[in-house]
């Protein structure tokens, strides 16, 4: 990981540092002679969910959307206990 | 959709049509697989996901085996981290409250606690529906209302 005093970060300027961290560089700062920062990329969660039409395609579909079919439970929980 | 960068909390309106065929599976699946951020549920996602399989089984829509797959399918996606779990707190039950008192708007007790908790997290709510769709509006809650599209 490249290091960088704290006093050289204005002189190369922190929107070019940011770039490269965006690019997947990353930064150690310094100040007198000890670490003291870093600067890191966030890192985005990657794509996790399958595609699920075979799984759907095994289950007999629904005619009610869950839209309406949610709502319509809300409002009855609500009437009971409402 | 836009937001996807963002952190989602996807109501269990919008979440039922990925586990079963309806209108709404496609975009969902769309958004699920398109999305860079956390998609948050809490404890009362996992009471309605039951809730909405025992309604169906009620009405006889769907078989026992289909109710258990997708129950144990929906436990299995929890168990391999694609949802981020974050407890409903007492904050949000203290803001749901105050909303509700407010009498301002026919805001049911469901609505206004996922409200206050997509609030406090500062995330966009995915509904299919509508009710709630309308009060996040009221209320000024970051929301994306799923719509069936008529051809």
């Amino acid at each position: 990981m490249p290091t960088i005093h704290v006093e050289n970060v204005k002189r190369l300027e922190l929107a070019n540092l940011v770039n490269d961290v965006i690019n997947g560089q990353e930064f150690l700062i310094t100040q007198a002679g000890e670490p003291v920062a870093k600067l890191l990329p966030i890192i985005t969660k990657p794509n996790r969910f399958p595609d699920l039409s075979d799984f759907r395609a095994s289950i007999a579909p629904s005619h009610l959307s869950s839209g309406k079919m949610v709502s319509q439970m809300r409002d009855e929980e609500d009437e009971k206990f409402g | 959709m836009k937001n996807l960068d963002k952190p989602l909390f996807f109501d269990t309106s919008a979440l039922l049509p990925y586990y079963r065929l309806e209108v709404l599976s496609f975009v969902v699946q769309t958004i699920l697989t398109a999305a860079r951020n956390d998609i948050f549920i809490n404890d009362l996602t996992d009471v309605e996901i039951a809730s909405a399989i025992a309604r169906w089984r009620r009405m006889d829509e769907m078989s026992e085996s289909d109710a258990l797959a997708i129950q144990q399918k929906f436990t299995e996606h929890k168990i391999l981290g694609y949802y981020t779990y974050q407890p409903i707190l007492f904050d949000d039950f203290k803001q749901a409250t105050d909303w509700l008192l407010q009498r301002k708007t026919a805001l049911r007790t469901c609505d206004a606690l996922h409200l206050a908790y997509t609030a406090r997290l500062g995330a966009v709510l995915v509904t299919a529906d509508k009710k709630l769709g309308q009060a996040a509006k009221e209320f000024g809650v970051d929301y994306q209302l799923l719509i069936p599209r008529t051809h």
